[in-house]
């Protein structure tokens, strides 16, 4: 039977056999997750991919879909538990760079803030999955440095292992298994990767790149040109889904960003903070400038990402955009000038 | 229109000043205005008490409307923009308010202002403004909790109550007090588009419709499409309305009629004009603003 829900009031018929994160997934409603990949079966231990199901929160890729349940994937204590369960994984992972003001266009050899290279982020900086999820979910700025050790980095044939950077999701174990009699070649010892005997021939590898293609983290990489060009041609034959990724759309709240993909015209622009919530939605006479202008201001240091659509008409526009979050949240957005200018005091 | 055409829908410009308050004494000057699409407003403040305003109708140039309201309201005061340590523009056409310091959402100025005004008892305000028409929720410090607007249509709103006073020759403060001038409440209008409206009046006038009639219908219509918009974020004690047709009794008492409920009224001999809340509001923003910013510098200072 179809299972037939609905995902943040809107009514979504999923497959059969799917979970509650696939039918987010078929939605089109981004819900942030690292242990699940669609296809692959999860350890459903990464805890990101909270949401609430008809008022309980839990974790969306470990509940079958079912009719009649009701999801809120924008739940306050659902982001929170996310925002938490990141800051776990980062503990584990190198993430400096992340939530650094200069992280776009930076080389990372010369470091302006002095962080230590063993801190600073790893290669796949800029195409990282787990920086895109991170920025998404919030928990970046709060979460301890991580120091990278440099050890255990082993290239077994092609694949590169570098074990500092795995945060043990479990993707490349079965994204390895089932694909053949043989099981996976890979396990998971103590919350990081292994080949399950010593080394990847021995243990049933057939070089088919999959888990390279799953890993979020960066921790297994087909390095250098020659490794790309391997990649390309296993990603032309494999039969793994599309990665999915937080929403493109939302810009990384940058100067580089504003300058390079803003045009200085009139619109609104919404901000967000941490986990998606709405900080300020905006309408000006040129957006380039207001949000140039808000990167200086009060709001910035709590922003991660905006949106921005072009509006001639941008104050009617801004208040149909207030309406539908007043109507949601019930107050004004949180980045506000306009909070603590209620508090009645004495005159000057 | 011709020179000698009576400009029949145009409300007169309201102008405040109080001798209560010095203003040269009074340690800051902040002001807030408010450029809609059919008036201007702006209030001044004198160390954070009213001081005085003034409404006029906002011009095809908005930077005119702004300052042609801010002169109004220091006319004879001796004050000079010089004088105004902080400005928040508000309203649709706040941009054009060149020289604001800030400019925020109308919808938290009309709530900031109608709890000043009103008092802090007020949760739903209903802004009937030229040219649109919200519904406000707020809590007991005029913070926004709801709102909502019509759609983008002028029926319903100041613009089309202007085209009917246009049409029947009557002067848009008369239509309130002669709406009610009739024997029988008659069957609301089926169209208060502004479009039509025209050609429907005049056709009713035809049928041997009195003026009062049709205006009865033109307040009956529009007070309920106003009513249904109220009635999509609900209505909760005490209720207030705001802008323009506040003023105009016959879209007011037939509103209550409908909801059920009576609408705050300002206390007798009060100086204040729910036209001025959004301005009103923006005003006490400039204000909290100012403090904040003397507050952090006075901070920043003290650590050095
Ligand atoms: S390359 Fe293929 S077979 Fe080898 S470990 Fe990765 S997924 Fe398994
Ligand atoms: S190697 Fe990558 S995919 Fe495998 S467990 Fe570690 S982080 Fe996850
Ligand atoms: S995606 Fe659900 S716990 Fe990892």
């Amino acid at each position: 039977m179809t299972p037939v829900l609905t995902i943040d009031g809107v009514r979504v018929e999923a497959s059969p056999g799917a979970t509650v994160l696939d039918a987010c997934d078929a939605a089109g409603v981004y819900v942030p997750r690292l242990c699940a990949y669609p296809g692959l079966r999860s350890t459903g231990e990464c805890g990101l991919c909270y949401v609430s199901i008809g008022g309980e929160t839990l974790r969306a890729c470990s509940v079958a879909a079912d009719t009649g349940m009701t999801v809120d994937t924008t739940n306050a204590e659902a982001r929170s538990l996310r925002a938490a369960s990141m800051r776990v994984i980062l503990a584990g992972h190198p993430h400096v760079c992340l939530s650094c003001p200069e992280r776009d266009g930076c080389s990372r050899d010369e470091c302006t803030y002095n962080n230590p290279p063993e801190e600073r982020c790893c290669g796949e900086f800029g195409r990282c999955e787990i920086a895109k999820v991170a920025s998404y979910v919030g928990g970046l700025p709060d979460a301890p440095a991580y120091v990278h050790g440099w050890r255990g980095q082993t290239l077994d044939q092609t694949i590169l292992f570098e074990l500092d950077l795995c945060v043990g999701c479990g993707r490349c174990v079965a994204a390895c298994d089932g694909l053949d009699e043989a099981g996976s070649a890979l396990e998971l010892v103590d919350a990081v990767v292994r080949p399950k005997a010593g080394d990847l021939r021995t243990s049933g590898c057939t070089m088919c790149g999959a888990c390279v293609m799953v890993c979020p983290a960066g921790a297994l990489t087909a390095a250098g040109g020659r490794g790309d060009d391997w990649l390309a041609k296993r990603r032309e034959r494999t039969s793994l889904h599309e990665r999915v990724l937080p929403p493109e759309d939302l810009l990384p709240f940058t100067v580089r960003v504003i300058e390079a993909l803003v045009p200085a015209k009139e619109g609104v622009f919404q901000l967000y903070g941490q986990g998606g919530d709405t900080l300020l939605i905006s309408g000006v006479i040129d957006l380039r400038a207001g949000l140039l202008r808000t990167l200086e201001g009060d709001v910035a240091p709590r922003a991660c990402s905006f949106r921005f659509e072009e509006d001639a008409f941008y104050t009617q526009r801004e208040s149909e955009l207030l309406a539908r979050h007043l109507q949601k949240h019930g107050s004004m957005p949180q980045g506000d000038v306009l909070e603590g200018l209620f508090d009645e005091d004495d005159d000057l | 229109m011709t020179e000698q055409a009576r400009e029949f829908w145009r409300w007169s410009e309201t102008a405040y000043q109080t001798d209560d308050v010095d203003w040269r004494s009074a340690g800051s000057i902040t002001v807030g205005i408010d450029v809609g699409s059919v008036s201007s407003q702006a209030v001044i403040l004198a160390g954070g008490k009213l001081y005085s305003f003034y409404s006029t109708r906002t011009g095809s140039n908005s930077p005119d409307s702004a300052k042609k309201a801010l002169s109004g309201a220091m006319d004879g005061t001796g004050m000079s923009t010089d004088d105004v340590s902080y400005v928040v523009g508000t309203g649709y056409g706040r941009v054009n308010v060149p020289f604001a310091n800030r400019a925020i959402t109308e919808i938290a100025c009309h709530a900031r202002g109608a709890n000043f005004m009103a008092g802090p008892t007020v949760r739903t305000i209903l802004d009937m403004g030229g040219q649109d028409c919200k519904v406000i929720r707020c809590d007991d410090k005029g913070k926004v909790q709801n709102f909502i607007m019509n759609d983008k249509c002028a029926a319903g709103t100041g613009r089309g109550m202007e085209v009917i006073a246009d049409t029947l020759g009557v002067p848009i403060e008369d239509i309130g007090r002669r709406s009610f001038e009739i024997d029988s409440e008659p069957e609301p209008v089926s169209n208060v588009c502004t479009v039509f409206a025209k050609s429907e009046a005049t056709a009713l006038l035809k049928a041997g419709w009195s003026v009062n009639r049709v205006l009865a219908a033109y307040c009956a219509a529009m007070a309920e499409r106003v009513s249904s918009l109220i009635d999509r974020i609900g209505i909760e004690r005490d209720f207030f309305i705001t802008g323009g047709i506040a003023k105009n009794a016959g879209v007011v008492r037939r509103i209550e009629r409908i909801t059920g409920v009576e609408a705050l009224k300002l206390p007798e001999g009060s100086n204040l004009d729910p036209q001025v809340a959004g301005a009103l509001g923006a005003a006490l923003f400039a204000h909290a603003l100012l403090k904040k910013e003397q507050k952090e510098r006075a901070a920043a200072g003290a650590d050095l």
